[in-house]
């Protein structure tokens, strides 16, 4: 699902909420940070009431930066990506949480990156590889940062929103190969 | 018609009235109006019959009942529109049929919403909702300008509050520096309203007068700590305190709760609001009780020991008088004419200096006197005692040239020495001569001049080689003054002394 947002405090309490509460189910929490360090998000979490489990290994919550997950040799690969998510599902089993989920600020793809254009088609593509491997994400998109018109590209290839705080189906939401033929045709 | 058909169709509204219903209700997500319409533009797509939408908000915000024309006027688009569907060349793709809306806001008009319709009978059923969509857009436009305007004005509140704090700090170190100050100040820091009431003192005045300042707030200070004699008096100098006219180094005494008496010097500054009325009277006190004691204590002294140079002065007057009457007895008995004579010149200057004592002992000041004082009569004396004295004309020149009694004693022998001289043998075998004598004053040195217009000194004679006892004296005592001694025959003789002050 896809959270556009252009308030940074509903923000933390919406993205704590989803944190908290996978941690709460036993599934393994992976947050990719860009805006501020790691060690800033996870005191933010915890002063937004998210007990971060003490114990670092098999860690249920790991919080690393965005950039080194989604670009770790600092290109965006969108397939590397999606075997990334696969690869995080699996030894999320096998480290004995019952499922996982991921949540990560998006704006590390503003940065200029090599590949970082292909963001809309690995966004397309994710919805597929969750049906096979189940993992919960919330891509956040801060509105302040993104123009509309990649926004509007956002919502069109995820399901599901977050909307006033409350997750919603999302009705502009197309198929993948549909979106990309279009997004194709719009070069 | 099949119910699949049917059911397909409901289940497009259903999507497309959703997709309207979230597009309204994630556009305050959008935070600059660039965004907004953007996103606008991309999601209107969605809506059934709708081939694109462009929105236009390039002209300047009107009133809220202005025409179409005239806040669409800065679009290309918009002129070629109305707000109602026609059918017009719009230059997109195909033409078509166009449907233009104003944004409107019950406050202004921002702009205009065009649909670009492909088929007017699918969108008909949304019209409604997209004029609904027209209206939150306006709604959001115009938030997004208050926005900017608010975010301004927090920017401009943001900087104002950091600099009042900023200029709150800077007060409050002063205060506390001041407050210091006042505290720890070991002088009288005293604060009096306009009616002479007290209002503050510090804890050294707490200190020196007993009274600790919750006891005497507000009370006249005045009537509580100026003794009574002196009350009226300082509530004049109050007056005139209070009026800017200010006290510098005034001492007074205080009363204090003991009922000791102590010297106060003062120094005070009128209190003024900003509106510059007068708010009271801050007065800085130094108890100087002791300074005072110690002071009184030295004069009085200084005026015991002036009593007693006087009369140490008078007795050496009167010493030297008694004994220039023995020298006279002594003289007038002497058949030797030479012992007589050497008598007569150790009267003569034995009264040098009787004279300085008596003048001495008859001035203010015992240390000092003016020529103009000492010497004319001291001339008068010496020329007196010869018998030429009508015959030669004696003419004082002298300059008011204040000397200690260390100059003037070795002064006036020397007048005696050169004057006798001049008086005894300068005018031999001579009816009249005259004698100027002249002292003045220039750059820290006296000059001295004793000239006469009589036979003038033999040649025989110079400083080096004074001869009679006389010169040699007048040499000594020269050289005592840390002076110069010429002397210059023209007509007569003159004597050039300069020395020091």
């Amino acid at each position: 699902m896809c959270y556009i947002f252009n308030d940074e405090n509903q923000r933390r309490e919406i993205v704590a909420a989803f944190l908290d509460s996978g941690l709460k189910e036993g599934e393994k929490v992976g947050y990719f940070v860009d805006t501020v360090t790691p060690e800033e998000m996870l005191s933010y979490l915890r002063g937004l009431g998210v007990k971060i489990p003490d114990r670092p290994a098999p860690a249920a919550l790991s919080v690393s930066k965005a950039e080194d997950t989604y670009c770790p040799d600092g290109t965006f690969v969108p397939d590397r990506m999606l075997d990334t998510l696969r690869a995080y599902y699996a030894s999320s089993l096998a480290e004995g949480f019952r499922g996982s989920r991921v949540s990560g600020e998006m704006s590390w793809a503003l940065k200029g990156l090599p590949g970082s254009r292909r963001l809309v088609e690995y966004e397309a593509k994710v919805n597929d590889v969750v049906l096979e491997y189940p993992v919960t994400a919330i891509c956040q998109y801060n509105a302040n940062l993104f123009d509309g018109g990649t926004l509007f590209d956002v919502l069109s290839v995820h399901p599901m929103m977050v909307v006033n705080g409350q997750v919603a189906k999302n009705p502009y939401y197309i198929q993948q190969a549909q979106f990309l033929k279009k997004w194709h045709e719009r070069g | 018609m099949s119910a699949d058909s049917l059911t397909t169709e409901g289940l497009d509204r259903e999507r497309s009235l959703s997709q309207l219903l979230l597009l309204q209700g994630t556009l305050h997500v959008m935070p600059t109006v660039a965004g907004l319409t953007e996103f606008a533009e991309r999601a209107a797509q969605s809506i059934p019959g709708v081939a694109s939408m462009h929105i236009c908000t390039a002209g300047r915000p009107r009133s809220p009942g202005a025409s179409f024309a005239a806040i669409c006027d800065a679009c290309g688009i918009g002129k070629a529109a109305s707000e109602a569907v026609v059918k017009a060349p719009c230059g997109l793709k195909n033409g078509g049929l166009l449907r233009s809306l104003g944004l409107r806001t019950q406050l202004g008009s921002y702009g205009a919403m065009t649909l670009v319709l492909d088929d007017e009978s699918r969108f008909r059923p949304y019209a409604q909702h997209v004029e609904n969509l027209a209206n939150v857009l306006a709604i959001h436009i115009e938030n997004s300008a208050y926005k900017k305007q608010i975010e301004a004005a927090n920017r401009d509140l943001t900087v104002e509050v950091a600099e009042r704090k900023r200029i709150e700090l800077a007060l409050r170190e002063e205060k506390y520096f001041a407050e210091s100050l006042v505290q720890t100040a070991q002088a009288i820091v005293l604060v009096l309203n306009p009616e002479g009431r007290i209002i503050s003192f510090n804890p050294y005045m707490e200190s020196i007068s007993g009274y600790s300042i919750e006891e005497v707030r507000g009370r006249d200070w005045f009537s509580l700590f100026l003794p009574e004699p002196i009350r009226n008096q300082i509530r004049d100098v109050f007056k005139n305190a209070i009026a800017d006219i200010q006290t510098r180094g005034r001492v007074d005494k205080i009363v204090t709760k003991d009922g000791r008496e102590i010297d106060i010097e003062w120094h005070d500054k009128t209190l003024k609001d900003e509106a510059g009325s007068v708010i009271g009277l801050l007065a800085i006190g130094q108890d100087v009780t002791e300074r005072k004691r110690t002071g009184d204590r030295i004069a009085a002294l200084l005026r015991e020991k002036e009593i007693l140079l006087k009369e140490v002065h008078h007795r050496i007057k009167n010493n030297m008088s008694s004994m220039i009457s023995l020298l006279s007895l002594q003289a007038a008995a002497l058949k030797n004419s030479e012992a007589a004579a050497a008598l007569q010149e150790a009267k003569g200057r034995m009264r040098s200096m009787a004279v300085l004592y008596d003048k001495l002992y008859r001035s203010e000041n015992l240390r000092e006197m003016s020529l103009r004082t000492y010497l004319p009569p001291l001339i008068e004396e010496i020329a007196a005692v010869f018998p030429n004295q009508d015959s030669v004309k004696i003419e004082m020149k002298i300059d008011d040239i204040v000397l200690g009694v260390r100059a003037l004693s070795p002064l006036g022998i020397i007048v005696n020495e050169l004057l006798t001289n001049a008086m005894r043998h300068a005018f031999s075998g001579r009816d009249a001569g005259s004698i100027i004598v002249s002292a003045s004053a220039k750059n820290g040195r006296v000059t001295l001049v004793i000239e006469d217009d009589g036979s003038g000194v033999p040649e025989s004679v110079d400083l080096t080689n004074p001869g009679g006892f006389g010169l040699q004296l007048v040499g000594l005592l020269t050289a005592q003054l840390d002076g110069t001694l010429q002397i210059e025959r023209r007509k007569g003789t003159r004597f050039v002394l300069e020395f020091g002050i």
